[in-house]
């Protein structure tokens, strides 16, 4: 899928959430989005994925305006992995992941047998096969995450957007959920806290700070000393891993400066 | 394969919830003042059918009259306030999202109160028929629901949030407005009579009423579970239902109005009848899970044999007196909630 935005802004009450946003994710990129916090990176992401509605701009879902096609057609076109998934109410895992595929469903229509199938090859392809009958509520961070996950998978959307989907989770969950989007070759839009993840991971980052877009390109290019330095305001270093040629940004802690002498 | 394994269990279990049904209404049906053997009931039932009389032409005999113009149609009325009421609990759930919902919990029982109230002290819509008091209550009970839906979309689209503030500023009016006319009414008798109209009997019920309410649940009912999906997400909330091509708001409004006619139908022939609402959809929740494909056909008749078995209790507990069916569903049904609310494996609000 091709998605598009054109100087798109957001108001929230008097805030000025986001300040004309351009930008274009191509058919099968891996488009990362980084940015402190408050930076607009989610607020964009929302309007991106229709919860909240731009205040000016548009954004286009191939080549058409995005309130010109129903929800459920956006679904079809665009489905989400996003922060907060706590439910009040007793869902099996399978119920959960089966409701992926809702856009797909006239109201009447029941869940049959394919669908189903559908739902426990996703629940196997992230790791979760014989987790179907357990009760969504009782599983880790990290499972539940997973299970929306599979959800996402489960709607069959060319393009997949992914609202900082590893907050919170450990390592090994973070890595795993990122490998398993990656291994999809789905078009995928993502907000990162973690540049080392958006480096590994992203065809090309889109740096924002208030809520403006600071910054373009691919990691290699855009990651630089200089340019952390300026976004978050944090020292760092990058270094190259002599094996893969990978490269990592390691941060450098202040408390030497700001600790006070003695005596 | 297993898909079409469930479905059958789930319709055989269906199967079992209507004979429990129609067990607890021979039962009802056969208990009272006057006890009737299973034949004679059969016979005074056959025979109705078989006959092709009015069911209240005169000289049909003593035990025809009690089966068919007493017992039948309370009973009935029972059932169909009880499927009403759980139902309606299961969707106030779903729709404020919240498991600790009720029938009422967006002010209908202040509507319906503050409506019965001023028909029976102050005496207005008395022109509205025999049964003015329900109908007063039931133009109450919608006419909140209506404020309700109203003041959630001030200011911006309503949500859950929005509408349970609503639901209860409206009630603390409405309860403010009853309190005022019973204090300035000053009239003893009219205030028993609201006291007893709020604990809820089925005594009053008709054929003719039922007429009325029987199309308007049923059709509730089956609207409800065409709903299914729509209702499964709304558990999920506004913004995931959304990214999975639904938007809720405009479905909200609508399953409350519907709700609300039912309630307010329920409200009219019945009074208040707290609790089933409320318990009957967890009990059911617990054993079905949430999915609503299930759960609302099996809340409809569990809630339905559930008030029919306790109008029964309510006309044999003490002998030659008549125990108000409100009183012993709050008897039985307080202890049974705090029971729920004390058991932590059943996900009351949520995991963590």
């Amino acid at each position: 899928m091709e998605l598009l935005a054109k100087a798109v802004e957001l108001y929230l009450g008097k805030a000025h959430v986001l300040r004309g946003i351009d930008l274009s994710l191509h058919p099968k990129e891996f488009l990362g989005i980084i940015g402190p916090n408050g930076s607009g990176k989610s607020s964009f992401l929302k309007c991106v994925y229709r919860v909240q509605k731009p205040s000016a701009g548009t954004i286009y879902f191939d080549g058409r305006k995005q309130d010109e096609l129903s929800y459920r057609e956006s679904a079809l076109k665009l489905a989400v992995l996003a922060q907060h998934n706590a439910y009040h109410f007793d869902f099996n895992v399978l119920d959960v992941v089966v409701m992926g595929r809702s856009p797909h469903k006239k109201m009447m229509e029941s869940d049959t047998a394919e669908d189903f199938s559908l739902a426990r090859e996703m629940l196997a392809t992230v790791g979760l096969a014989g987790f179907e009958e357990r009760n969504f509520s009782t599983l880790s961070g990290g499972e539940q995450q997973c299970v929306i996950l599979a959800r996402a998978l489960t709607q069959g959307s060319e393009c997949l957007v992914l609202d900082e989907p590893t907050n919170h989770l450990d390592i090994k969950y973070q890595l795993q959920i990122m490998d398993i989007v990656k291994s999809m070759n789905l078009t995928v839009m993502a907000a990162v806290h973690d540049l080392n993840i958006a480096a590994m991971y992203c065809d090309r980052i889109v740096a924002l700070c208030g809520g403006k877009i600071v910054g373009y390109g691919t990691p290699q290019e855009l990651l630089t000393e200089d340019f952390i330095r300026k976004l978050y305001g944090v020292e760092c270093r990058i270094v190259t891993e002599p094996e893969s040629g990978r490269r990592y940004i390691v941060f450098l802690p202040q408390y030497e400066k700001l600790s006070r002498p003695e005596g | 394969m297993r898909l079409t394994v469930r479905k059958v269990k789930f319709a055989l279990f269906l199967v079992l919830l209507a004979l429990v049904l129609a067990g607890v209404l021979l039962w009802a049906l056969s208990i009272g003042t006057v006890h009737f053997p299973l034949h004679v009931l059969w016979y005074a039932i056959v025979e109705q059918f078989q006959q092709n009389l009015p069911v209240d032409a005169p000289l049909r005999g003593p035990v025809h009259d009690i089966v068919w113009l007493l017992r039948l149609p309370r009973l009935l009325l029972a059932a169909f306030v009880g499927a009403a009421l759980s139902v309606s609990g299961v969707v106030m759930q779903a729709i404020v999202r919240n498991p600790l919902a009720d029938p009422y919990i967006l002010g209908i029982s202040s509507g319906a109160s503050l409506g019965a109230t001023m028909a029976i002290l102050l005496g207005i819509g008395v022109s509205l028929g025999e049964n003015f008091v329900g109908m007063a209550a039931f133009i109450g009970a919608f006419g909140i629901s209506l404020g309700v839906l109203f003041l959630s979309n001030l200011g911006g689209r309503s949500n859950s949030v929005k509408l349970l503030l609503a639901g209860m500023a409206l009630s603390a009016v409405c309860g403010a407005f009853s309190s005022f006319i019973v204090y300035f009414a000053n009239n003893k008798e009219g205030m028993q009579t609201v006291a007893y109209w709020l604990m809820g009997s089925f005594a009053g019920a008709k054929w003719n009423h039922l007429a009325v309410i029987a199309p308007v649940v049923l059709a509730s009912i089956l609207f409800f579970w065409t709903q299914s999906r729509v209702l499964n997400l709304m558990l999920l909330g506004d913004e995931a239902a959304i990214t999975m091509g639904t938007d809720l708001h405009a479905y909200r409004q609508g399953y409350l109005l519907v709700s609300s006619l039912m309630v307010g139908f329920a409200v009219y022939s019945a009074g208040m009848i707290g609790f089933v609402g409320l318990l009957i959809p967890h009990v059911v929740r617990m054993v079905l899970g949430p999915d609503h494909r299930k759960l609302l056909p099996a809340s409809a008749l569990t809630g339905a044999s559930f008030l029919v078995l306790a109008d029964g209790l309510c006309r044999i507990l003490i002998p030659r007196t008549e125990l108000p069916v409100g009183i012993l569903i709050s008897m039985i049904g307080a202890p049974c909630f705090i029971y729920l609310m004390g058991k932590r494996a059943y996900g009351f609000g949520g995991g963590d």
